[in-house]
């Protein structure tokens, strides 16, 4: 007791203690009496002393005081009464106060001094109070009253040896107690009062139950006597509710089989037939098919045969309908470890009442703590098994709680009891209990339970090996059952009457008992097989006629609310993680220090002599550009591979429960993108600080972001698909290697196998689905073309290379054909000309009259079609070889004139020496050489290589405008400037970033659907279809 | 057995001195390269000329070059072999005085190699021209010799 | 409790703003995108612009023919750097152009220049058999080349295999000289003759000036001198080449300054006595016995002067 309490009950009986006649001696031991009940000898003389203080306060004794008075201080009295249960009212809870009222009503009646005073002061004390007159009069009735004629209230249960003639108040039998057990039920606060008029020896959760005292009787407690059946809480609270309850569940299962994927059977007819407000336990030896069983009647696997029936609706065919009505609690944790408990309720609370308020889940979450005996433990984080921080009993007890708060009507429980002591799981079953009370199916496998537990169950399910049911019926006739069969002595015999046990073990020992031999071994086989078993019970089990009606499911439906859904997963994910320091400074940090590493490494000084360092000189930027997409692909990949798998056991709990899976995802995508998007801030800023990479921050922030990113989705694919985190580790390498390779970084793609794309005039095909390709380009062709130098030539500079290829190697390479022809003519060759190279020619020319520049040379050559092996002749030459010089010389002295304007520009800015020194910092801070060198191909063996019948260009690819042959021709080359898409020329650097996050969206498709792990199946179902196949062989 | 030995290499030896290199144009450079030996190339010129026409004079190409008292160069000239022409070489001084011809008339002889060691630094014209006007390609070297 | 939910409360905003902000982002960036080909195209228009102006020839071009003449007449270094090795004069590092000047060129008109300035020193060095040495050289030419818009004419990977090698110098003299000369001659071809005259300007300046500083001892002292004397001549026809482009600031600076050397050497006077040469043939080789003389009158004096001369001009060349 509180005490706040304490200080008002002993104001409150001096108050009244001090009515009328005053204090007796017999109140005042009363109170001491109490007060020793629940205090240590210390508090019970201060309270005591206390008590005597109010009794006190007047100053007067108790005869001195005359009629009048008497009539006054009462009056007093009653106004101090009033002043203080209003007090009391702000300050203690419905059910504090209703402990009051029963207190003070005790108090009176320890010498039956009933004086209208003393009642008026109760009675204004309980109206102050709140509590209805019903339920007073109810309580002083229990209070005041001990025959049962005058107990006759519905608030009532009495407990005695003999029947009574009450109507409405409740009864529960005990053989051999003497006296009667009063027990009074308040309602409105679920309380319960126990009050013992007999001389028996009982015990109240071993506490000794003194007569005619009034105790607390609450959930879970047993009143003990030394002969004869207990009284359990959830007896009495049963005989309070059970009237009150509907049954509107009918759970019915018809001849199930199941067979595994291996072929081997789980199951086999099984039927059984239940209703709601029962508990029934599953039991069998290992591996007779408990779970097998729990699983199929869940939902959670189909059977191979027969039905599951839930009020006229098949649960397998119709999951979606029954879905909600389910609950099932797995064997292990599925607890959030880095949450607390409090957090881990709320969040599941939030999840199922995804359309009430906050606020109100708050209080539902309160009322499940305390109930589960978890309030007090409520902000301690969860921990691991390896890392405890509450008891397995408590842990055990938030798993059932999560269930819990949605009220399923069926519930699937999975040995709720393994590893815990007896006490936690006589809780654990009490709790239970309490649900059925409520309404609920319970369904519990359990292995070895006590013989207390083992009675609490209405039904008992008994398998044997292979899944055959061999008993369903009453536990305590189960064991009747086994030793009718076999022929045991005191078979008829339940259960001791005297100690109230029956044991478990002795079926099992019965049902498994096996052949003994001449020497008394046990011969390893068993007397009974288990088919045999079956066969007995099959000819022993009569099927219960269904009685009532079977109504419909109730309907369930909850409004859809993605959003909050999403915000709620989003919320809990974020908790968790945040509350997981090493995580996050692990996370965090590993950013920046790679970057560090990885930066101070390969910044070098080109000219030791001069100790300065010169961006323009690094040659280890572009492997920087490679190594920055490799890490985010790397690092996305590792905060994602776990995640998925990680959370595997909730999601499963959670799949009863109508959630999206959209918003699961996204919400978990949001925050390893956020992550994503730190770690990539994080690694650029000091990466590029250290290099000296100047501006551009946020493009490659966002490359380095977006191919996180994309990193995090596919390792959730890769999360979501496997069975081991250790599998899903030795994915990862798999996945990055052919990305580093086919980035065009490490080998020019101008340099791999020719068979598998390289060599040719596009980027191979192979290349075109690395994300790390797309990424790496974009970035290398965005520090060449926007940095805060090149940014000015560019475009001249464009087209000054592509004049200058044309100039110097393409239109020379064309002459070279029509010259060698005039050679072989000359010299009378039999075939001056091959058909593939007139061939390449009419390509060739073609394609020049369509060029982007022939709009400005408007030179074209008219008469194409008769580039033919049948039409080509010496004529067809020369006006080739015309044609060819006139575009020479105006691409030779369009690009002197381009040439010169740059050259002129350039000498603008260094015509002083201020202006040089500035122009050399401004180039040496942007512009770097060996990136220059990359991304013209300056090394390319060949400039220009002829491909079929065509030529293609490879010096300069960062200058070359690709040319489209339809809307959706989009691949180029490799390190282009622009792509094209439907006719428009598309920076590479939007176009790549655009592409990578159509990676990420198809891998959301694919993560959604579960593409990865259906295509595995997809192998295994082979596989078995392998097998089987050979077994049949 | 010997005797075939030698034949063969006769042949080969006949067939390497021929001073025809196919490839007219500036590859046939690259090919006449081995004839450089241990001099220091210093300048080549592409001749590539038509066959005389009847009653023109005959084509020849002109090209100044200036030498260095002191030095001892060394001047020869690669034929394509596609062509007919074989190539005449002449030098001439500033005065347009002529030096040395690789063609002795007299002996209707080309001579592949003319040293040439130099003591009047001045500008010097080196003219080719194909025998007998026939059309030809070569390629001209002045090198320094060791 | 009440801390909690605020929390609570902050974290849900947030997230609810970071899905208003992804949607804001997508437009925008679908925005940008337009306005970015928008802007690209307008740039490139600007470019191309330049395309449809008429070339405007600034240049009173000299004919080609006269222009391949004239440059011809500039002797190769090879000449020059020969005779200083035949006799006996010591190799020098510290005459050479530093290979890290190269970084200092940004203009057609630097890089022309450099790369003869480079090329006369590779040579040099070749000469001299540190061929080993040249691969930093043979790199800042490969570059210059490559600036200049002129690379095809190196195959920068067989001379960077025989560069590997002292063995090898008349390869590597052979390919750098062809490659040279077949440089300048496309550069006349293309129309770009101011850029071959600059080139041939620069390894001119460089081996003149090598040839003023290298160490002479009294024994060969007097040759040199006199090789020193004979590039009146060229110097002459190196302004004339200049002259044509007098217009642009920078090869007006460069013609002030050769003007200036040029006083120096209107002290130097060259006199030709011709005779008839002799021909005789030996090992199938026609050799000529060259019996007419020039002669080179010049003084101490001029010599240092000249020398002053070039070495300002030099050095303003290669900073």
């Amino acid at each position: 007791m509180s005490e706040k309490i304490l200080k008002a009950l002993m104001q409150l009986f001096a108050i009244i203690a001090r009515q009328d006649v005053g204090l007796s001696s017999r109140e005042r031991d009363f109170v001491e009496g109490f007060l020793k009940q629940q205090l240590s000898e210390i508090a019970v003389s201060e309270y005591l002393n206390l008590f005597d203080d109010y009794v006190a306060h007047d100053g007067k004794s108790s005869e001195e005081k005359d009629r009048t008075e008497v009539k006054l201080t009462s009056v007093k009295d009653s106004v101090k009464t009033l002043g203080i249960a209003k007090k009391i009212n702000r300050t203690l809870t419905q059910k504090q106060k209703v402990v009051v009222i029963v207190r003070l009503l005790e108090l009176i009646n320890s010498d039956k001094n009933f004086t209208p005073q003393r009642m008026a002061i109760i009675d204004t004390t309980a109206e102050v109070f709140n509590i209805s007159r019903q339920e007073y009069k109810a309580i002083s009735c229990f209070v005041i009253r001990d025959k049962s004629e005058e107990l006759d209230i519905p608030e009532i249960l009495i407990s005695q040896s003999h029947t009574t003639s009450n109507i409405n108040a409740h009864f529960i039998h005990t053989p051999y107690l003497d006296g009667k057990i009063i027990i009074l039920r308040v309602q409105s606060v679920d309380l319960y009062f126990v009050k013992y008029t007999g001389k028996s020896e009982l015990f109240i959760n071993g506490l000794p139950l003194k007569t005619n005292r009034i105790y607390n009787f609450a959930t879970g407690s047993v009143i003990k006597q030394p002969t004869g059946k207990p009284v359990f809480y959830t007896d009495v609270a049963a005989k309070f509710i059970s009237d009150t309850a509907e049954t509107n569940i009918f759970f019915k299962v018809e001849n199930v089989d199941y067979t595994f994927s291996n072929g081997v059977k789980g199951l086999e007819n099984i039927n059984l037939f239940e209703s709601s407000g029962k508990m029934v336990a599953i039991m069998g030896s290992s591996g007779s098919g408990k779970t097998t069983l729990l699983n199929v009647l869940s939902g959670i696997e189909n059977p191979s045969n027969g039905k599951v029936i839930i009020n006229n609706t098949n649960l397998h065919s119709e999951k979606k309908k029954v879905k909600e009505i389910i609950g099932y609690i797995p064997q292990d944790d599925l607890l959030i470890e880095e949450l607390t408990v409090y957090e881990n309720l709320y969040y599941s609370a939030m999840l199922v009442f995804r359309d009430q308020k906050p606020s109100h889940i708050a209080d539902k979450v309160d009322n499940i703590l305390t109930s589960l005996g978890l309030f007090q433990i409520k902000d301690l984080k969860v921990g691991n098994l390896m890392n405890k921080k509450i008891s397995g009993g408590q842990r055990k007890r938030l798993n059932i709680g999560l269930e819990l708060i949605r009220e399923p009507s069926v519930l699937f429980v999975d040995e709720p009891t393994s590893g815990l002591s007896s006490r936690d799981s006589e809780n654990v079953m009490e709790l239970l209990r309490e649900l059925t009370l409520r309404g609920k199916l319970i369904f519990v496998v359990i292995h070895q339970p006590s013989s207390e537990i083992f009675k609490m169950f209405d039904k008992v399910i008994i398998l044997d090996e292979g899944g055959v049911q061999i008993y369903y019926g009453n536990p305590v006739e189960a064991s009747i059952y086994f030793k009718k069969i076999d022929n045991q002595i005191n078979s008829d015999v339940g259960e001791c009457p005297k100690c109230g046990n029956v044991n478990p073990e002795s079926i099992f020992n019965i049902i498994e008992s096996q052949i003994v031999d001449e020497y008394g071994k046990s011969t390893g086989t068993r007397k009974v097989q288990p088919y045999e078993w079956a066969k007995h019970f099959e000819s022993f089990f009569k099927p219960e006629a269904i009685k009532k009606s079977i109504p419909k499911l109730p309907e369930t439906f909850v409004k859809q609310g993605w959003f909050r859904q999403a915000s709620i997963y989003f919320r809990r994910d974020l908790n968790s993680k945040l509350s997981n320091k090493q995580y996050i400074l692990l996370n965090f940090l590993e950013a920046p220090v790679l970057a560090f590493l990885l930066a101070y490494i390969i910044r070098y000084i080109n000219d030791p002599e001069s100790g300065v360092y010169i961006f323009r000189e690094n040659a280890n930027i572009m492997p920087y550009m490679f190594i920055c997409t490799i890490v985010a692909l790397f690092t996305g990949m590792i905060v994602s591979a776990e995640e998925i798998f990680k959370d595997r056991k909730i999601l499963r709990r959670e799949s009863f429960l109508n959630l999206s899976r959209s918003s699961y995802l996204l919400s978990k995508m949001s925050i390893l993108f956020m992550i994503s998007a730190i770690q990539a801030l994080l690694f650029i800023w000091v990466g590029n600080n250290v290099l000296g990479i100047k501006g551009m921050y946020f493009e490659y922030w966002i490359i380095f972001f977006s191919v996180s990113a994309l990193a995090n989705v596919i390792g959730l694919n890769i999360s979501s698909a496997f069975n081991s985190a250790v599998t899903i580790y030795i994915i990862i390498p798999f996945l990055i290697i052919p990305q580093m390779v086919l980035t065009g970084a490490m080998f020019s793609f101008d340099r791999i196998n020719y068979n598998l794309g390289g060599g040719r005039e596009k980027v191979p095909l192979i290349a075109e689905i690395m994300p790390s390709r797309w990424a790496f380009e974009a970035l290398v062709v965005n520090q060449f073309i926007n940095n805060d130098y090149e940014k000015y030539f560019f475009d001249l500079r464009k087209l000054e290379s592509n004049l200058n290829f044309k100039n110097v190697y393409y239109i020379p390479e064309l002459k070279g054909y029509i010259e060698t022809y005039k050679s072989k003519l000359h010299a009378e060759e039999q075939n001056p000309i091959s058909d593939k190279d007139i061939q390449l020619l009419q390509n060739e020319i073609l394609k020049e009259n369509n060029s982007f520049l022939a709009q400005y040379h408007q030179i074209t050559f008219e008469n194409t079609e008769l580039i033919k092996p049948e039409s080509f002749n010496h004529q067809t030459a020369k006006e080739i070889l015309v044609y060819l010089n006139k575009l020479e010389s105006f691409y030779r002295e369009n690009f002197n004139k381009i040439n010169q304007q740059i050259d002129r520009q350039i000498s603008e800015m260094v015509n002083s020496p201020e202006k040089r020194n500035k122009y050399q910092q401004w180039y040496d801070q942007h512009y770097n050489s060996h990136l220059a060198t990359f991304v013209k191909n300056t090394y390319a063996p060949l400039p220009l290589i002829r491909l079929g019948n065509t030529l293609v260009q490879k010096i300069d690819p960062i200058y070359l405008n690709p040319t489209s042959r339809h809307l959706l021709d989009f691949r180029t080359h490799f390190l282009a400037p622009n792509k094209n898409l439907a006719g428009r020329p598309i920076p590479t650097f939007y176009f790549n970033l655009a592409i990578l996050w159509l990676f990420s969206v198809l891998a959301y498709i694919a993560l959604y659907y579960d593409l990865l792990k259906k295509f595995l199946l997809l192998f295994k179902k082979r596989e078995v279809t392998i097998q089987t196949s050979k077994k049949q062989k | 057995m010997k005797k075939y030995f030698l034949l063969f290499s006769l042949i080969f030896l006949v067939l390497s001195a021929n001073k025809s290199f196919s490839q007219c144009g500036d590859a046939l450079l690259n090919i006449c390269h081995g004839r450089l030996e241990n001099a220091r190339f210093i300048k080549s010129w592409p001749i590539q000329l038509p066959e005389r026409a009847r009653g023109e004079t005959l084509p020849q190409v002109s090209f100044k070059l200036p030498l260095t008292s002191g030095n001892t160069y060394k001047i020869f000239a690669c034929d394509a072999t596609e062509y007919e022409g074989k190539v005449i070489i002449s030098i001439r001084n500033q005065k347009d005085d002529l030096v040395v011809t690789s063609y002795m008339v007299e002996q209707n002889r080309h001579i592949p190699v003319i040293m040439f060691p130099v003591l009047m630094s001045g500008i010097y014209t080196f003219s080719f021209y194909f025998e007998d006007g026939k059309e030809g390609c070569a390629v001209g070297v002045v090198s320094i010799a060791d | 409790m009440k801390y909690r939910k605020t929390k609570m409360e902050i974290i849900k905003q947030k997230h609810i703003i970071m899905k208003k902000q992804k949607i804001i982002l997508v437009i925008l960036s679908v925005l940008l995108v337009q306005v970015i080909t928008g802007c690209q195209q307008g740039q490139r228009q600007e470019a191309t612009d330049l395309l449809s102006d008429s070339f405007k020839d600034n240049e009173l071009r000299l004919n080609d023919a006269m222009i391949r003449e004239m440059i011809s007449s500039v002797p190769n270094p090879l000449e020059i750097t020969s005779v200083l090795q035949k006799t006996g004069v010591v190799y020098s590092q510290d005459l050479l152009n530093p290979a890290g000047n190269i970084n200092n060129y940004n203009t057609n008109f630097q890089r022309a220049l450099n790369l003869g300035v480079y090329g006369t020193d590779l040579i040099y060095m070749n000469i001299y058999d540190r061929t080993v040495a040249t691969l930093r050289y043979l790199s800042n030419i490969r570059e210059l080349a490559s600036d200049l818009r002129v690379e095809q004419f190196f195959d920068y990977n067989t001379l960077n295999r025989l560069s590997e090698s002292s063995k090898n110098v008349d390869s590597v003299l052979f390919i750098t000289n062809t490659g040279f000369d077949r440089m300048t001659r496309y550069l006349i071809d293309q129309g770009r003759s101011n850029i071959a005259i600059l080139i041939s300007a620069g390894t001119w300046i460089e081996s003149l000036y090598i040839a003023t500083h290298a160490q002479t001892t009294p024994a060969n002292k007097e040759i040199i001198n006199k090789r020193i004397g004979e590039q009146k001549k060229v110097l002459d026809n190196l302004l004339l080449l200049m002259n044509s482009y007098d217009h642009n600031s920078d090869f007006n600076h460069l013609i002030e300054d050769l003007k200036s050397l040029k006083k120096q050497f209107d002290n130097v006077t060259i006199t030709y006595q011709y005779a008839e040469p002799s021909i005789k043939e030996s090992d199938g080789m026609l050799v000529v016995v060259d019996n007419s003389r020039s002669i080179v009158d010049i003084s101490d004096e001029t010599i240092k002067n000249i020398t002053r001369e070039i070495a300002l001009l030099r050095n303003r060349v290669i900073e």
